[in-house]
């Protein structure tokens, strides 16, 4: 089968999703190939955290710009993903800790976003929810969470209601390269060999990434890794925010349905595999430490998702030197749901030609090539 | 906090292979700890009773001798205890996590028979939701232990032995069970695969004589048998007060104008059972697909041997056989636990591997009467709800289809179906067959059973 294309987008899920219903919004004739029958990997397998604060610079741009967009998402295509701005707090157990976030909360309201240092008597009084071992936290009202699957979901349905057309259980097995430019790429799917013309391929597969990409010759320093979560059952509200605790290493919220879902903030680099070990479990289990209420609480599901991290654990997004028509989005090191809306329309500002809406230059793929 | 204990053999579900595991590697010398969920050992077929409402059936009294005969060769039983986690060690050892009423322990082995029987497979029909449904497994159990009957008026429908045995257990309870009606019909079926029927059924007379005599006494209190007929819905409003059945064609579908309103109190179904493979499957088992043994079971080596080294499988849940395999297979894990465990040979004995092979010819047969038919998968319309647990209708099941959604995980993902406390076991066979949903059964991870976070965190 020959497909072409004006750009094929390799990875059909947050990101790549995103780019695709924005690029064809821009009037461009879009193609998604996903390995899986639709979105299965990080996308909808985080905690479905949407927050600007505790972000580098960088991210911290990107991340208020998203927010926008997944509200404008929400709001255009009329599908309810459970967003809701319940606020984000980091928590801190001692008072160094409490210190560099007060040094965070003044950059970051240099670049608009509001936050609040709350100290121990303040979080006693605003969260008394939260164990009363804590030294202070930084709140941050404008943040909040949503459903991961419902939000990336309604993302591939509105690419697809743009007009993108998703070849799903597509394995791209080759980028085609011709001298300093890419013209597409070769899939295997419903075993058949599929060939996409395309002058400009989006590539967000995740970890998946930099195996494909060397092919080309383009070096990505992408290391995969698991991130595990679990998930308790229902229970009454006990939590509006969605709280983290980097000492503890462990973050939690509260979804519609009343489940707290937790997440670690800890990776077993180096793995593609997936299984939650007994070690990860008893971790993720310390969320009761920043949440008594947990304590009777029964932990339901457990599962994992595979991370792409970066050297810095700042994403990758740019054209690699010497391979025109080839545009990385990979690397996003967990923070890509949150941020998969607004690096979709910056792909697509910078596929068109766009001065992009957020400077992204920090985030070149080739910034570690220098060092 | 936690307590962590170790043994030879460790050995999961106090059912007939679980039990025969134990009994085995107890008396070859091993040290045996049985791990069994319920307070009394026995399982499904050998449920003991709770008190004594009743008289034990015959069918206790073997199970409470298979009892007694594994705490006299020595084996330790940790009943109420559920498995949550476990993991195959690098050095051939198995950890189990446990928690007896949420109690967390640790057991440590150096091999591990898995007997954790079968689900029983529920099949989503218009109003299988409303109080007064049962599985047919779930009427008996309630019997065979409390004495309790679920209703005055009992229908029982759907196909294999167990509804013909759980409805004549009721009729010392003083319910009256209305009709009982199996999907198949038996005479046609059975005439269709002549050697394997008489092969099957050679040297049976136990099973023949409990079909039989449960047959018997239904006929005796008058209650209508058909074959070839089943349940299309459920009637009423907040619990059930009747059911439309009608005569099946071949695939289980309806025949038009054949059906009739029956009134009744309570209804069992029963659709065939599926083996009970998670905790194989979370210690990295391979499996392979077997409907006529009821779905994903285990791929099986000599002394009932799994893929992963020291772990052992017996009874149901590795593939549907009944209690005279399941006692056969259990024994035969128990000396390969044993052999792996203690290093020393063991022999199957050839009077047992005999007796195998005849109960693997009814397990054929059994596996080929019973199949399930495609019409069982169309008896949920649209608003069925096939996940109860997370209210997840038929039609959104096929929307998730529609949208691209190909695998038992992919609907799941999409949909939440599977994702609430009964972690899927009810309906994620039923999507499989509703959907026929290629691919193997979401991978199994921890908790196999929720557990508090209190049991599992490692302080405070």
């Amino acid at each position: 089968m020959r497909l072409t294309a004006s750009v094929a987008v390799i990875g059909g899920g947050i990101v790549g999703s995103a780019a695709a219903l924005y690029l064809a919004e821009r009037g461009e004739n879009v193609v998604v190939l996903e390995r899986a029958g639709g979105p299965t990997q990080a996308s909808v397998r985080n905690a479905g955290g949407v927050r600007a604060q505790c972000r580098n610079r960088t991210e911290r741009r990107l991340a208020l710009a998203s927010i926008a967009l997944w509200r404008d998402l929400s709001a255009r295509t009329g599908v309810d993903i459970e967003y809701r701005q319940g606020g984000n707090l980091r928590v801190a157990l001692v008072e160094p800790t409490l210190d560099a976030l007060a040094a965070e909360a003044v950059e970051e309201a240099e670049d608009g976003l509001a936050t609040e240092i709350w100290d121990r008597a303040a979080l006693r009084r605003r969260a008394p929810h939260l164990s009363p071992r804590f030294a202070g936290a930084k709140y941050c009202a404008t943040d909040g969470h949503a459903n991961p699957i419902l939000a990336t979901w309604m993302v591939v349905n509105a690419a697809k209601e743009a007009g993108v057309r998703y070849l799903t259980g597509a394995d791209v097995t080759r980028l085609d390269r011709d001298g300093d430019r890419v013209r597409g790429l070769r899939a295997i799917a419903g075993g058949d060999v599929v060939t996409v013309e395309a002058p400009t391929v989006v590539h967000a597969g995740g970890p998946w990434t930099a195996e494909l990409a060397a092919t080309i010759g383009v070096r990505l320093p992408l290391t995969p890794a698991r991130n595990a979560m679990l998930v308790s059952q229902g229970a009454p509200p006990l939590l509006a925010e969605f709280v983290s605790s980097h000492e503890l290493k462990v973050y939690l919220r509260q979804a519609r349905a009343g489940q707290v879902h937790v997440g670690g903030v800890f990776t077993v680099d180096g793995t593609f595999d997936q299984r939650v070990t007994h070690e990860e479990i008893t971790h993720l289990a310390r969320a009761v430490e920043i949440l008594p209420g947990l304590r009777r609480l029964r932990i339901l599901r457990t599962w994992a998702g595979t991370l792409d991290l970066t050297p810095d654990h700042v994403p990758l997004l740019g054209t690699p030197a010497g391979v025109g028509g080839y545009l990385v989005a990979a690397g996003f090191s967990g923070h890509g749901f949150c941020l998969g809306p607004v690096i979709g329309r910056t792909v697509a500002e910078l596929v068109t030609g766009e001065p992009t809406s957020v400077d992204v230059t920090d985030l070149h793929p080739d910034r570690f090539l220098a060092c | 906090m936690s307590t962590a204990a170790s043994c030879d053999v460790a050995v999961v579900g106090a059912g007939a292979a679980g039990l025969r595991a134990a009994a085995v590697a107890a008396r070859a010398g091993a040290s045996t700890v049985l791990v069994d969920a319920y307070e009394h050992p026995g399982g499904q077929y050998y449920r003991q009773p709770a008190s004594t409402p009743h008289p034990p059936s015959p069918t206790q009294v073997e199970g409470r001798r298979l009892v007694e005969e594994a705490y006299a060769a020595g084996m330790r039983a940790r009943t109420g205890t559920s498995v949550w986690d476990a993991a195959a060690g690098p050095g051939g050892r198995v950890t189990l996590w446990l928690t007896t009423g949420d109690r967390p322990s640790t057991l440590e082995c150096g091999a591990l028979v898995v007997a954790t029987g079968a689900h029983e497979r529920v099949a989503p029909f218009p109003g299988w939701t409303l109080p007064g449904v049962y599985t047919a497994g779930a009427v008996q159990a309630l019997h065979k232990g409390h004495g309790v009957a679920v209703g005055e008026r009992v229908l029982f429908a759907g196909s294999g032995p167990l509804p013909l045995v759980a409805a004549a257990g009721l009729l010392g309870t003083g319910a009256r069970v209305v009709e009982v009606l199996e999907a198949t019909r038996l005479a046609r079926a059975g005439a269709r695969h002549p050697w394997a029927t008489a092969t099957g059924l050679w040297r049976q007379g136990d099973r023949l004589r409990e079909g039989l005599g449960s047959a018997l006494r239904l006929r005796r209190a008058g209650t209508p048998m058909r074959t070839g007929w089943g349940i299309v819905r459920a009637l009423g409003d907040d619990r059930v007060e009747g059911a439309v059945v009608a005569r099946l064609d071949g695939d289980w579908r309806p025949v038009a104008g054949t059906e009739r309103t029956v009134s009744c109190d309570a209804i069992a179904t029963h659709y065939g059972l599926v083996p009970a493979t998670e905790l194989l499957r979370l210690l990295g088992a391979g499996i392979g697909h077997r409907p006529d043994l009821g779905g994903w079971v285990p791929a099986m080596g000599p002394f009932m041997a799994t893929s992963v080294p020291g772990v052992f499988a017996a009874g149901d849940c590795t593939g549907i056989g009944g209690a005279g395999l399941s006692v056969l297979e259990g024994e035969l894990a128990g000396l390969g636990a044993v052999a792996y465990a203690l290093q020393r040979q063991q022999r199957p004995g050839r009077r047992r591997l005999a007796a195998l092979r005849r109960e693997r010819r009814f397990q054929r047969l059994y596996g080929t009467i019973f199949a399930l038919r495609r019409g069982l998968a169309e008896l949920a319309t649209a608003e069925t709800v096939v996940c109860r647990c997370e209210e997840v209708t038929r039609a959104s099941v096929g929307a998730a289809i529609a949208a691209g959604a190909r695998t038992a995980s992919s609907i799941k993902a999409v949909t939440r179906c599977g994702m609430g406390p009964c972690q899927g076991r009810i309906c994620l066979p039923a999507i499989s067959q509703l959907t026929a949903a290629a691919g193997p059964p979401p991978e199994a991870r921890a908790p196999l059973v929720p557990v508090p976070f209190e049991a599992v965190a490692p302080c405070g």
